[in-house]
């Protein structure tokens, strides 16, 4: 019986119970080159490889000890020339695992070539997929970041939109806007004759208050006054500051008289301000469109109405 | 979130007298990898006759709760170290000495650095701070191709898993307790699971980590240890500020399995009472 179990083909492993080898039959040692005193006391991972060693110990030996059982777990033995003889081992525990465990191996040097190349190619789909997906993310992350760069793009056009249009101190209309609305009034009232007014509104006075008080407080009263004309306003409308202590109101659908009843409004609004460095005045003069009218025709009236209205006295309306 | 959440999450089991009926200190078994809590069934049942022992499976592992295991948290020996802080609180065990087999000691000695009150004694069997070599200074035993090859093989042996264990739980079905504990280690045997384990644990590197150890720690280790050859457990010695080393009369990386008597016996031996 001992002469079959010595030529069976496949490794025969007795074990005791603190995994420590008591017999091994002649094929495994022929498989290995090494003698049965080899492995006599020995435990069974001090012949394999180090990978599988690890994997007998971590997995294969509890498993055992834990079940009772193990089946068709693919190892690798180390033989005398350090050359890997990977097997298929099963294993079972005697009725008591404090007693001991057989172990048997087939080698499978031709399966585990096939196997490898199983892994292998797993491995390399299975990286090609993580590549995909990875360079999708990348393309999402900068399609975000586009649409992101777009968001802010915008926002800052539309700051810049702002800048371009406003008036630093007092947050009102500037220049530009005066004269892109001008030349959109002058067009429609061309086409449709609806009448538009024009009122520019002057500070009186305000070079000598400036001297006197500082441009601090030069400053305020421009943003203060700046609020009052703008509020009561029509969404229509258009209110700027010319530059210095000069005014602009541009009001669509407003005759001549209409406009002076505006204007007159305005300046008793401004004379009731009642600032604390003395009252402030307003002089304006108001001017409507007519046939014909350029931007400096309709803004030349308006000019010389308020010159009247400073020669006339100023903290007054004049029209023309 | 229940009072025994922890507990219930790591199957957590107690042995032996009650903490409050002896003056003797709680012993907390620790098991390391591949296996569960079962694995120290030889040595607890010779510890429990004058301890109290609380058992418990890492998460993950054995029957623990698989619902409770957290890919993204369970990367590192941190996330294990903060569970056995968690568990020894909520049982709230007085000061009680860690038994950590394998990465598990390590695991023990990252929780005592948290907690440095934590344990009175870490008792390491085959602890390893890193086991891939860092020449020249440090051997650890394994190449990284080493550990590569490992992880490999336990994805080729995938199927070993369901091939087992398919069977016995379809066989226990007459018997559903015993029944629903198989399927739940069948649940847990994920090889996904394990592999991240096993790379947590064989990837770990808590050397920069040890001079922070204070804890009074006693390392048993034993011939023909493939895991951690005694290279390392030298290095663990000096590095470790307060630590002891035992050779036990046994061999092998799995003393508590071979040799359960052996390894009783010189933890009994090594046990700090006092403190």
């Amino acid at each position: 019986m001992k002469h079959d179990v010595d030529h069976i083909p496949g490794g025969l492993i007795l074990l005791d119970g603190s995994n420590a080898i008591t017999a091994v039959n002649q094929t495994l040692c022929d498989w290995l080159g090494l003698s049965k005193q080899d492995f006599l006391g020995h435990a069974p991972e001090t012949r394999m490889t180090r990978a599988s060693g690890m994997y007998y110990l971590g997995h294969v030996l509890p498993s055992l000890r834990l079940h009772g059982r193990v089946e068709e777990v693919l190892l690798s033995f180390s033989n005398a020339a350090g050359k890997d003889l990977p097997v298929m081992l099963s294993a079972t525990s005697c009725s008591k695992p404090e007693d001991g465990f057989q172990l048997l191996v087939i080698p499978m040097q031709r399966r585990n070539l096939v196997e490898e190349q199983l892994q292998q190619a797993r491995k390399t789909a299975e990286q090609a997929v993580a590549a995909k997906e990875e360079a999708l993310q990348e393309v999402r992350a900068m399609a975000h970041e586009l649409e992101e760069r777009h968001e802010e793009l915008a926002r800052l056009n539309s700051q810049l939109e702002q800048l371009a249009t406003q008036d630093a101190l007092t947050g009102l209309n500037n220049r530009r806007v005066y004269e892109r609305e001008i030349e959109i009034h002058l067009a429609l009232f061309r086409r449709s004759k609806l009448p538009f007014a024009l009122i520019l509104a002057d500070i009186d006075w305000f070079k000598q208050f400036n001297d006197r008080f500082g441009h601090d407080i030069g400053d305020q009263v421009l943003k203060e006054v700046g609020q009052r004309l703008s509020a009561g306003m029509r969404d229509v409308d258009t209110l700027v500051r010319m530059g210095g202590e000069e005014f602009a109101l541009i009001l669509p659908n407003t005759t001549l008289e209409d406009a002076a009843v505006v204007a007159e409004r305005k300046r008793g609004e401004i004379e009731k301000l009642n600032s604390r460095h003395g009252t402030v005045t307003l002089s304006l003069g108001v001017a409507a469109a007519r046939n014909g009218d350029t931007k400096s025709d309709i803004y030349g009236r308006a000019d010389r109405s308020l010159y009247k209205a400073k020669s006339q006295g100023r903290n007054q309306v004049c029209m023309s | 979130m229940p009072s025994n959440c922890f507990a219930k999450q790591h199957h957590a089991r107690r042995l032996g007298p009650p903490p409050e009926a002896t003056e003797r200190p709680t012993l907390v078994l620790a098991h390391g990898f591949g296996c569960d809590q079962h694995i120290w069934a030889p040595v607890a049942d010779i510890l429990a006759k004058e301890h109290p022992v609380v058992l418990f499976d890492h998460m993950g592992c054995g029957r623990s709760d698989m619902t409770a295991y957290d890919p993204k948290r369970y990367t590192n020996l941190f996330a294990y170290a903060e569970d056995l802080v968690n568990l020894v609180k909520e049982l709230e065990l007085d000061r009680p000495i860690l038994v950590g087999h394998s990465v598990s000691g390590a695991i023990g000695w990252l929780a005592s650095i948290k907690v440095p009150e934590l344990f009175r004694q870490v008792i390491a069997i085959g602890p390893s701070p890193r086991y891939i070599n860092d020449p020249p200074d440090y051997i650890g035993g394994f190449e990284e191709q080493d550990i590569h090859e490992m992880l490999d093989l336990m994805e080729r042996n995938h199927f070993e898993w369901a091939g087992y264990l398919a069977p016995i739980v379809m066989a226990a079905e007459d018997r559903p307790e015993k029944s629903e504990d198989l399927r739940q280690t069948f649940l847990n045997a994920d090889p996904v699971v394990s592999r991240r384990f096993a790379e947590s644990i064989f990837m770990s590197d808590i050397r920069e980590y040890l001079h922070q150890v204070t804890v009074p720690s006693l390392i048993l280790y034993s011939d023909q240890d493939v895991i951690v050859p005694i290279e390392v457990i030298e290095y663990l010695h000096r590095t470790i500020p307060n630590c002891d080393i035992l050779k036990l009369q046994a061999t092998g990386h799995y003393p508590h399995m071979s040799n359960p008597e052996a390894v009783a016996d010189a933890i009994l031996e090594g046990l700090r009472i006092e403190a």
